[in-house]
């Protein structure tokens, strides 16, 4: 077992690595010069010498893999260098709106997981019944509802009519409601969707047949060996969608006014600046990548095929 | 193994990039009868299609039908209610509602179906060449695969679009960078399993060339779960599109665009919440739309089997 | 030698409503299995044994629906008792073996677990004491270092290991009646010697019937005393072994001991034509469009199984000429 864990994260390197050029080659998709671009956010005329010589500051005129490779080494220190617009570190500024961000994903993939569990287990037990058919057709609609839809919905029912709920900033539990389940919500359809097909599979295999043959209760037969089988994907999956609830919280973040990551990002684009936005791609994949890893070496833990490196 | 194990598009992705390629048969299969036949059976499946075919007519007779143009100001009747001019009201600019929600349609559906082009077109020569050479080609073209899911797909898309600049082309620029690869990894999935079969090495046999070999005998084979997923995808690309012109980055002024509609709205949901509403509305309808006809497909092409003896 | 029976199946009828139609899987099938003795039900693939031996269990799910029948076992009718008393029933009075080894285990739970729980399930023993019992069974069942076996899963076994394995789950609460659904298929030829061994060695052992679902006929012939001809989801022809194997009456039974290898014969000559889809069957005998002696009679009803001889009972309308 820990071969293969040592293997998936030798592997990690060249994906980073892969990554890290990705990001840096972003900044030179960006139409402009970036030399003009400090200039004239710092509220400096970006005259031709100007430029030359903040150019030459910069190191802008070397070729492109030294660029790179000082880029690369300031980034392994932590140095993903500094705000255009407020001229502070970028790894300060996302780091310190990271956490609510965090918040607002963990609230969001909770919510998900107390809908979507019951949701699609139940459905796969109970197939073709009511509440099958319900939950299929709200997942469904789900799956299909625009988030920012949804979350100005929201808003207008609860803050603006009822007013039991604020509009709008981050706060006590409260202020977590909205946004959360605007994030959660779609994302639970899908999850629930995946759920009851995994689930129902399990539910037509053979040694649920044997289990109920031997005489087993049944509620040993699916909470035993039904649901251990039927869950292991679904782990796998909470990595992926934790990747889909860190995109999503970007247009969450912006309706609700959330302080986070996301919301910096936007407002970053928007002003050019481009360290930020840098610094915001790459971070996000970072934490991608980490999470996804955590889910995989869970999962090896949970599979005992895998576990015991596929025995015979 | 590693990130790329189940990170795939969507639902869809998961499903079909976690099989191995079972419907791969004996011979070549597009749509053959039988599936046509349970597709027709499958009422939500055509519900899906009529909505569908609905909304492309819309969108083609978009000038016939709207009351209105859809551009023109008109500042004295701003935020006004549904009435005789203005069927659903109008904006905040005076603009009717209706009439932009009809060519709306227009720009959601071209701009999706573009992206969407463009995605099977970069994804099947790439995925064709790393199910079928194999060794260093395929390394390389599935490192690149690998880094690229290594960021959240949104996040990716938002960020290339952003450095790019606004438009519309940017963002189906940035969506059809960052959603290649789950087709590409599907298509090298099913290629590298209909390669070993019996009758691809018969074609060989036979000395068919090897470009022959891989049109006339892989790719049909690859199709149909291409087909569902870029159904699927439809839904999806739409709900990506307006959400980027949501946050401002797709469709510019004066463009009429869903998303980017809901996103003007926003300031007057206290006064005039239809123009939040409709927009949405129309969003969710043509993604079910699509998300039901995919299903319908994934299941007429793929079945579980009616009984189980 | 008195004879007592078990389990009498009487008139069972499983029917499949699909899409397409209506499966006959199983068509008022009857048949009596008693104690000690051992019950061979043959027939080719897709016949409809294994949906008999799971409807006795009452372990038929949608679309499938058992239509009508009785299954007697102890004076209780199987099919009409609520599901607590099925329960008991299940794995402790009648044990089923399935086909397939590997998907028949559990692949997450190792084979401890699997073990143990069939015993904690029907009797008020510590797991510990269950344990202990499964390593015992194991050791009967010839499997070597148990305690260190009970820790593996499933994929880590051999499918011969796999199938003494199952072996020991159904006969961990001494049933008075093992249905055994294609016991050695899976398995190589040695192996296969040996689990049939160990099974006849248990048998006598407790008084067990043995219903033995397999289309293999040499398998039938080592270890049946009676044997059921199914096809098509009916029972063709009955009798004791011996009758079976010298003087099969029906025209199918005939065909298919012709189709087998046998020490002395020369040629080995297949049954014409391909075994029918159970969709939508005829309502005249199923047989027809292969048989030899197809004569205008089969084009009308269905033949209904009739006594040719002692304990011997065939279903055709153009019996051999031995048959009276």
């Amino acid at each position: 077992m820990s071969r293969y864990l040592l293997k998936r994260f030798l592997y990690l390197i060249p994906v980073m690595l892969g990554v890290s050029i990705v990001t840096f080659g972003l900044i030179n998709l960006a139409p402009g010069d970036p030399a003009e671009l400090i200039l004239r956010s710092g509220g400096v005329e970006p005259t031709r010498e100007a430029v030359e010589a903040l150019r030459e500051e910069l190191g802008l005129n070397d070729p492109l893999y030294v660029q790179y490779g000082r880029w690369l080494w300031r980034m392994l220190h932590g140095d993903l260098g500094k705000s255009f617009r407020t001229g502070r570190p970028v790894a300060e500024e996302i780091l310190s709106r990271f956490p609510a961000t965090l918040e607002l994903t963990c609230a969001a993939m909770v919510f998900m997981i107390c809908l979507a569990l019951p949701a699609g287990i139940l459905s796969a037990l109970y197939r073709h019944a009511f509440l099958d058919h319900l939950s299929r057709l709200g997942a469904l609609l789900g799956a299909s509802l625009p988030g920012f839809w949804l979350g100005l919905v929201l808003i207008y029912f609860f803050a603006v009519k009822l007013g039991v709920l604020p509009v709008m900033g981050r706060g006590g539990p409260e202020h977590l409601v909205l946004p959360a389940v605007t994030l959660g919500f779609g994302l639970a359809a899908v999850y629930a969707r995946v759920l009851r097909a995994g689930m129902l599979d399990v539910l037509g295999q053979d040694y649920i047949k044997v289990a109920r043959a031997k005489g087993l209760k049944e509620k040993w037969v699916i909470g035993r060996h039904a649901l251990k089988n039927a869950l292991l994907p679904a782990v796998t999956l909470l990595g992926m969608s934790f990747g889909h609830l860190l995109g999503g919280a970007v247009i969450v973040e912006t309706i609700f006014a959330w302080p986070g990551v996301g919301k910096f990002a936007v407002d970053s684009i928007f002003n050019r600046d481009y360290p930020v936005i840098q610094g915001y791609a790459l971070f996000m994949a970072v934490v991608f990548v980490l999470v996804n890893l955590l889910v995989d070496i869970s999962y090896v833990f949970l599979d005992p095929r895998i576990r015991l490196e596929r025995g015979k | 193994m590693s990130i790329s194990k189940n990170s795939g598009v969507g639902v869809a992705g998961y499903r079909a990039a976690g099989k191995p390629a079972g419907r791969a048969g004996a011979g070549p299969r597009g749509l053959p009868g039988e599936a046509l036949a349970r597709l027709w059976q499958d009422k939500l499946a055509l519900l899906g299609l009529v909505i569908i075919l609905a909304v492309v007519a819309v969108a083609v007779f978009a000038p016939y039908i709207a009351p209105n143009d859809p551009v023109k100001v008109d500042l004295a009747q701003r935020l006004a209610p549904p009435g005789a001019q203005y069927p659903l009201g109008t904006d905040h600019l005076g603009r009717c509602l209706l009439s932009r929600l009809i060519y709306g349609a227009r720009v959601s559906l071209t701009t999706a179906a573009l992206a969407l082009s463009a995605i099977i077109l970069i994804s099947i020569p790439l995925g064709t060449l790393a199910g079928y050479c194999g060794g260093w080609v395929d390394n390389a073209i599935m490192r690149v695969v690998d880094v690229l899911l290594a960021f959240p797909g949104l996040i990716l898309a938002l960020v290339i679009a952003g450095t790019l600049g606004p438009g519309l082309l940017n963002v189906m620029l940035a969506l059809s960078l960052v959603w290649w690869v789950g087709y590409a990894r599907v298509i090298r999935g099913m290629v590298l399993s209909v390669k070993e079969k019996e009758f691809v090495l018969a074609a060989r046999a036979c000395g068919t060339r090897e470009m022959g070999i891989i049109t006339r005998h892989i790719l049909p084979n690859v199709l149909s779960p291409v087909i569902v997923l870029a159904t699927l995808d439809m839904g999806k690309l739409i709900l990506a599109i307006s959400g980027l012109s949501f946050l401002g980055l797709g469709a510019q002024p004066p463009t009429p665009e869903w998303g980017a509609m809901l996103n003007d709205g926003r300031p007057y949901l206290q006064v005039a919440p239809q123009l939040m509403v409709y927009p949405g509305l129309c969003i969710m309808t043509v993604v079910l739309a699509f998300n039901l006809l995919g299903d319908g497909l994934r299941d007429a092409l793929d079945p579980r089997g009616i009984t189980r003896l | 030698m008195s004879l007592v029976p078990v389990l009498k199946v009487n008139n069972l009828s499983t029917h499949f409503h699909t899409r397409h139609g209506v499966i006959k899987a199983v068509d008022r099938v009857s048949f009596v299995v008693a104690a000690g003795k051992t019950l061979g039900l043959v027939g080719e693939s897709g016949c409809g044994k294994s949906v008999t031996a799971l409807s006795i269990l009452r372990l038929i799910e949608p679309p499938g629906k058992i239509l009508s029948g009785e299954v007697w076992l102890n004076g209780y009718d199987l099919l009409k008792i609520p599901s607590r008393q099925l329960r008991q029933v299940r794995g402790r009075e009648i044990a089923l073996v399935f086909q397939d080894p590997l998907t028949s285990l559990n692949p997450v739970l190792t084979i401890g677990t699997q073990l143990a729980e069939t015993i904690v399930s029907h009797e008020e023993v510590s797991r510990a004491e269950a344990r202990r019992r499964a390593v015992e069974l194991l050791l009967r069942l010839g499997l070597p270092d148990p305690e260190r076996l009970m820790r593996l899963y499933p994929f880590q076994l051999s499918g011969g290991m796999r199938q003494r394995v199952m072996m020991a789950m159904a006969l961990s609460m001494r049933p008075k009646v093992l249905i055994a659904d294609e016991p050695t298929t899976a398995l190589d030829v040695t192996v296969q010697a040996q689990i049939l061994a160990e099974l006849k060695r248990l048998q006598e052992e407790l008084g067990m019937a043995i219903i033995l679902i397999t289309h293999d006929l040499g398998v039938v012939a080592a270890m049946a005393d009676e044997v059921a001809v199914m096809y098509a989801g009916s029972i063709v022809e009955r009798g004791p072994v011996a009758q079976i194997f010298d003087r099969p009456a029906h025209p199918y039974t005939r065909a298919l001991l012709r189709s087998v290898p046998r020490l002395g014969r020369e040629e080995l000559v297949p049954v014409e034509g391909q075994p029918p889809s159970l969709l939508n069957l005829p309502a005249h005998c199923a047989f027809l469009p292969r048989c030899p002696q197809a004569g205008a009679a089969c084009w009308g009803e269905k033949p209904e199984l009739r006594e040719i001889g002692p304990g011997h009972a065939a279903a055709c309308h153009h019996l051999f000429p031995w048959a009276s």
